[in-house]
């Protein structure tokens, strides 16, 4: 392996020599590659030249861009046999100490990219700190995977040969946009991107070569192209089962042991596996994105994602089709085609998008159609009246739970027993601080449980609980409870809950009606009253009851049903006694 | 019989509106859940919760001492007396 550097430049000197020094210190041999500088700075560059040294200077007449001057730069190093280059930009920005991390992961990997990855402390400036964040979602989002955790660092080693090849072949923005897009297309080529936390520095008098609306524009059409390109590139990704390339195109590079400070993500994580933070951040860009961009713009950005799980997400898609066509049935339309369980799929995303918008405070009262007069939600309850409140996974019941948070101050309960759910709740709780829901996730409802929540309850507080999931693998016994025409298991745990808490219960919906809100709500009764000995048949009676109330709703709106599980698949009641 | 044991069962009949029982009914050693009394793991719950508040006992569902404890009205007395022992 012959490592090499390459330093670009147009128009920064004034630290080049510095640069120069530390990379020699380092054992590389340098090439500079003077990007059509201005006389002045072309003058200094010049001297630099130093062949005994090891530093030579191409001059490129032209400005030709970042992605020019470096190509350039790769192939002189090629012609002079190395196979590798680290490139460093010329304003000193680079924190040139890690030259020798950088070195050891390439070694250790030869066919990767290796990029160093900036580590910002506070006083970076928010907008900036949003800037990163969405150029990363959008890498995210086209290489679909988090593999690559910064894409804008220049900072790199590059396999000089393989590097050339992605150029020559595929159209790589030269300017500002090139440094992610090499990468993003190398990925696509199999080639692991390996990340070396480095130290950002911002140096005196630094000018910028950033022109804020070329430049800015010049990265917009770059993701436009990423984004096209991976949608190109989708079946063969599924076909290789979740990669860009068939299992052996990398396998020489994986071997050895990492290195200290090597971050090294693993090639199986995607979107499903995102992390608290990262979907939070994500979500963020999202809210940002639909404040700045407005939601149709937030729908682009969500669609390749959605495109992902459709395809991707065979059970699902499966489940889709059982229940539309169960729906088609009873409502007597044509039996549904694969586009109407994408069009499912795609609600399900736009429902995500109204959750944010939700929290966020995006949606006005006057996006809301509240039943037969009233004014609010439950606005006719006293302020004090603890309710349980039976919802389920059709339309937007986050709707209600915003509403009933915000407008009123009523402290709510909500109950989750799956752990995506309740990270999910999470985030959407760090986009409203302010608001007075508390998330409890339960795997099964036991004494613990029953005790805190009747003290809330004594308290005047809501306890909102899905009564249309079995938790997966818990004790949760079920009662079977006509849908759509066929018995479908729902848990009892929801109705001993109601009847342990002894207070009211009601059962409310929420759900998108063209570019509106429609909520429902309804009281169960004033007291769940499960006697002894017939308590299976008191909960039968009130799932019933409950699921009747529930049924018109979901037919009138059958996209928004948001179950992609096998609704009617009894569970396997192995503890039933 | 000690006088926690009757107060236990008066609680136990009027915590789960057991109206058809007396106090001289429940035997202090008879299984309390299944057999004996017949109750099920609903009213374990509701005496659970109800027991909490009365007598300011803490019940983990997790320790496996639940069901022991539970068993029969002399079983619950001896835990209510050793939980209120502890400081």
């Amino acid at each position: 392996m012959q490592i090499c550097a390459v330093i670009p430049t147009h128009n920064h000197h004034t630290a080049l020599a510095n640069v120069v020094a530390a990379v020699r210190a380092c054992g590389l041999p340098v090439i500079i590659i003077d990007d059509g500088s201005d006389a002045l700075a072309r003058d200094a560059i010049a001297t630099l030249h130093a062949p005994q040294n090891d530093v030579v200077v191409h001059r490129l007449d032209e400005n030709g861009g970042k992605g020019i001057a470096v190509m350039t730069g790769f192939a002189i190093a090629r012609r002079r046999g190395f196979t590798h280059a680290v490139q460093v930009d010329a304003d000193g920005q680079h924190d040139l100490d890690r030259i020798p991390d950088l070195l050891t992961a390439a070694r250790q990997h030869p066919n990767a990219i290796i990029t160093g990855k900036p580590v910002y402390d506070d006083s970076v400036p928010t907008a900036r700190k949003m800037g990163r964040w969405a150029t990363h979602v959008w890498v995210w989002v086209e290489t679909l995977s988090l593999n690559i955790r910064d894409s804008m660092c220049g900072f790199r080693v590059y396999p000089v040969a393989a590097s050339l090849d992605v150029w020559k072949r595929e159209g790589i923005g030269a300017k500002m946009d090139f440094d992610t897009e090499i990468m993003v297309r190398m990925f696509w080529r199999g080639a692991d991107v390996i990340s070396i936390p480095v130290r950002v520095i911002y140096p005196d008098g630094n000018i910028s070569n950033f022109r804020l609306w070329d430049d800015n524009v010049l990265i917009t059409l770059m993701h436009f192209r990423l984004v096209f390109g991976m949608l190109v590139r989708l079946p063969g990704f599924v076909l290789h089962g979740g990669k860009w390339q068939p299992d052996t195109a990398n396998t020489g590079a994986r071997n050895g042991t990492e290195a200290d400070n090597i971050s090294h993500t693993r090639r199986s994580q995607h979107w499903a596996d995102i992390d608290e933070r990262g979907m939070y951040w994500g979500m963020r860009f999202l809210g940002w994105v639909y404040k700045t961009g407005g939601r149709y713009l937030c729908l682009g950005v969500m669609l390749p994602v959605i495109v992902y799980f459709f395809l991707t997400g065979d059970t699902a898609r499966k489940a889709s089709r059982k229940y539309l066509r169960k729906m088609a049935r009873v409502n007597g339309t044509a039996p549904p085609r694969w586009r109407d369980s994408f069009r499912h799929f795609w609600r399900f995303g736009e429902a995500a998008l109204d959750k944010v918008a939700g929290w966020s405070g995006e949606i006005k009262m006057d996006d809301v159609l509240f039943p037969d007069g009233q004014q609010g939600v439950f606005s006719y309850l006293p302020k004090d009246q603890a309710i349980v409140l039976l919802v389920s996974h059709f339309g937007n019941i986050e709707m209600i739970r915003a509403l009933a948070s915000r407008e009123r101050n009523f402290r709510v309960n909500v109950l989750l027993h799956q752990k995506n759910a309740a990270r999910f709740g999470k985030v959407l709780q760090k986009l409203a601080p302010e608001s007075q829901v508390n998330l409890i996730e339960v795997s099964d409802i036991g004494p613990d449980t029953a005790i805190m929540l009747r003290q809330k309850v004594e308290q005047g507080e809501w306890v909102v609980i899905a009564a249309d999931r079995v938790a997966i693998g818990a004790r949760d016994k079920t009662v079977m409870v006509p849908f759509l025409g066929d018995p479908a298991p729902l848990p009892q745990g929801p109705f001993i809950l109601a009847h342990l808490l002894g207070c009211p219960v009601y059962m409310a919906a929420a759900w998108r009606n063209n570019n509106q809100f429609e909520v429902a709500w309804e009281k169960l009764t004033d007291r769940m009253v499960l006697p002894r000995g017939k308590r299976v048949e008191a909960i039968t009676k009130y799932a019933s009851q409950y699921m009747a109330w529930l049924e018109p709703r979901v037919r009138a709106h059958p996209m928004q049903w948001y179950n992609f599980f096998d609704f009617w698949a009894r569970p396997k009641d192995k503890d039933d006694q | 019989m000690t006088t926690l044991e009757t107060e236990l069962k008066a609680f136990i009949i009027e915590t789960l509106n057991l109206e058809d029982l007396n106090i001289e009914d429940i035997d202090s050693n008879e299984a309390l859940f299944v057999e004996g009394l017949g109750l099920d793991s609903i009213d374990a719950l509701e005496l659970g919760v109800a027991l909490q508040k009365k007598y300011d006992v803490r019940i983990d569902a997790k320790s496996d001492d639940v069901k022991n404890h539970f068993a029969s009205v002399h079983n619950l007395a001896k835990f209510i007396e050793m939980s209120r022992g502890k400081p």
